[in-house]
């Protein structure tokens, strides 16, 4: 396992928009725990009188390097705070779906017949709608909030780990080597988890940094219509909503909520396109 | 063949069936009175609650309630809007055109630029052309187009004033609706004769950035598409034959390779259906379009229940045959696929 991560660290090493893409999420994940030392402010902290000031200004004895909003809260620090957010986003969406979706997809594709056939007819029901509308019709029942934002964008992450690891299970269950843990005696929870998964780790990684960008661009599209995070969470799919009646007086209280989205979310793509060419044999042998 | 189609048949019936209980159970799921919610009522006296309870069906058991609902779906009573209390299928037939004349819109603008971009791409693989145009479509796939919509807006409409920033025609222009598309109806003889050609143009500048900001994934999606599947046809020995014979690279490019390209092509294209009402439902939220995306979002706003029940299904069923129709076409395209079912 120790050799795959560092020749695949390698490989991310030789692709230059991987390479970016991992930095970047680094970076972002630093700023994110570390954003109570690079703020002096609190996210939900309203400086009186400092209202919609432009990125770079001083306002009494206060400096703002991003400007602030409309009811004077520093820009840069919510924008800080939101990274954090969005990274657990991202994460939980990731988690609940790559667990979740891994175990349906080991049994449906290890046990085959009316369970399989049952899984994969309700992961095409999920596929059936597009995912913000799905996503919209969980929101609509469980009600606006930013843990049924992640709990609605993951069961719509859902279908894409669960018909990958079945995919990959087919083609794995007839090897010899699960043959042999057949004969040995294994039980089914050991074959599955300890020697197929171990095989169906590289379409999973790819699958899982692919599954990061979308799960917060979803959420924040939750959030921009409303039915994610609620104000005053400093989510960037709210802050941005919030902002939109200010968009011709302080364009920056919308863009850069936004470049922070766009940031984020092609990291994770560039990062996903670079493991996908390093990981798939097919897209290997031919460069 | 046969097999196949009634295979294909009976699992779209199948889903369908699934989507529809799913809606159905969407009204039962909510939190609060199901009873409450359809009538979009608060407080109703109980007489009139049992009425109401009893014309809905509610008291029945769920089982008898959903095979009342299939038969009052089939017969196209999709229930009634709490807000509007006009008929969901009414409401819907009104928006519908709106979104379909972006959507084509968008996808035409999307597969105009992604076709070029991505076989200029592959045959300047790996150069800085090929990085630009790969990179700039990786970027329009990650884009926020919540975000990117408002950039534009901000940009072209409000910063140089060249394109309208919402709605879908200049609100002097009262045009007779006969198809519901307003770059047809702005056509119509008596409006050319009154207005001359000018109701058109308003028209189409409404159009322009709702549909490129609704096509920019789709572009993304198709330019990336289009590089890989012409790499892939390009290094094949028939294109390798082809070069040796001595034809032009420009016959090499149109004619022998184009044609194979195209059937992924092809799929994406159609694939980007889904996508596309998802992309909708944003856009037309952004530009305040008229359409079944906003539509969508304004009743889950305004907790009208029934409105989101029947409007999740007709758009549910509208993809689910859409995508069995582009399943079929793309074994009508693909004749390794066709000749193994026709066997």
């Amino acid at each position: 396992m120790k050799d795959f991560f560092s020749e695949l660290l390698k490989d991310i090493k030789k692709n230059k928009g991987a390479f970016a893409g991992l930095l970047l999420i680094l970076i972002f994940i630093l700023l994110a725990i570390f954003a109570p030392l690079l703020s002096v402010y609190a996210p939900d902290q309203v400086i009186e009188g400092a209202l919609r000031l432009p990125p770079n200004s001083h306002f009494q004895n206060y400096y703002f390097i991003f400007g602030t909003d409309d009811i004077g809260r520093d820009l840069f620090t919510r924008l800080l705070y939101g990274s954090r957010i969005s990274l657990l986003v991202g994460l939980s969406v990731v988690v609940l779906a790559a667990s979740l979706g891994t175990s349906l997809g080991l049994i449906s594709g290890y046990f085959g017949g009316w369970t399989d056939r049952i899984i994969s007819r309700a992961m095409d029901f999920i596929m059936a709608l597009p995912s913000v509308l799905f996503a919209i019709v969980i929101v609509a029942v469980l009600g606006p909030g930013l843990m049924n934002a992640i709990v609605a964008v993951s069961i719509v992450a859902l279908p894409n780990f669960v018909r990958l690891i079945r995919a990959q299970v087919l083609a794995e269950k007839n090897k010899q080597y699960v043959q042999a843990a057949q004969l040995y005696g294994a039980s089914h929870l050991r074959i599955l988890f300890k020697e197929i998964l171990p095989n169906c780790m590289a379409p999973l990684i790819v699958q899982g940094s692919l599954g990061f960008s979308d799960g917060i661009l979803n959420c924040a599209a939750l959030g921009f219509l409303g039915l994610g995070a609620q104000a005053p969470t400093p989510e960037w799919g709210t802050m941005l909503s919030d902002a939109r009646s200010f968009l011709e007086s302080s364009p920056w209280m919308v863009n850069l909520p936004g470049l922070c989205i766009l940031t984020v979310v092609l990291s994770f793509n560039l990062l996903g396109d670079g493991l996908r060419d390093a990981l798939d044999p097919r897209l290997k042998n031919r460069s | 063949m046969f097999l196949f189609l009634s295979k294909k048949i009976l699992e779209v019936s199948f889903t369908l069936v699934g989507i529809t209980f799913i809606c159905f159970l969407l009204l039962r799921l909510v939190p609060g009175d199901p009873v409450l919610l359809m009538i979009g009522e608060r407080n109703m006296d109980p007489v009139a609650y049992a009425e109401a309870k009893q014309k809905l069906g509610l008291d029945k058991p769920v089982l008898v309630q959903f095979g009342k609902y299939i038969e009052q779906v089939a017969s196209g009573d999709l229930g009634t809007s709490v807000t509007s209390k006009t008929s969901v299928w009414t409401e819907f037939k009104e928006r519908f055109p709106a979104t379909v004349e972006l959507s084509f819109v968008a996808l035409l603008f999307a597969t105009l630029f992604a076709i070029p971009f991505g076989v200029l791409a592959a045959l300047k693989k790996n150069t800085f052309f090929d990085y630009f145009l790969m990179g700039s479509s990786l970027t329009g796939y990650s884009m926020p187009i919540f975000w990117w919509g408002l950039v534009l807006i901000l940009l072209f409409s409000v910063k140089l004033g060249w394109t309208p920033v919402s709605g879908r025609i200049a609100v002097e222009y009262d045009i007779p609706l006969k198809t519901g598309f307003y770059l047809l109806d702005s056509l119509q003889r008596d409006v050319r004769e009154a207005e001359g050609l000018k109701p058109f143009w308003s028209a189409v500048s409404h159009l322009i950035l709702p549909s490129i900001v609704l096509g920019t994934i789709p572009l993304a999606v198709m330019a990336r598409m289009t590089r890989s599947s012409f790499l892939e046809v390009l290094g094949e020995d028939y294109i390798r034959t082809a070069r040796a014979k001595g034809l032009s690279e420009y016959r090499v490019v149109l004619i022998h390779s184009f044609r194979n390209a195209l059937i992924p092509i092809v799929t994406t294209l159609a694939l980007c259906f889904g996508s596309i009402i998802t992309g909708a439902i944003l856009t037309e939220t952004i530009f305040s379009w008229p359409g079944i995306g906003r539509w969508i979002v304004t009743s889950i706003t305004s907790r009208d229940y029934p409105t989101i029940q029947g409007g999740v299904l007709i758009i549910s069923v509208i993809i689910i045959i859409t995508n069995t129709l582009v399943d079929l076409l793309y074994i009508y395209l693909n004749p390794r696929i066709k000749n193994a079912l026709l066997k």
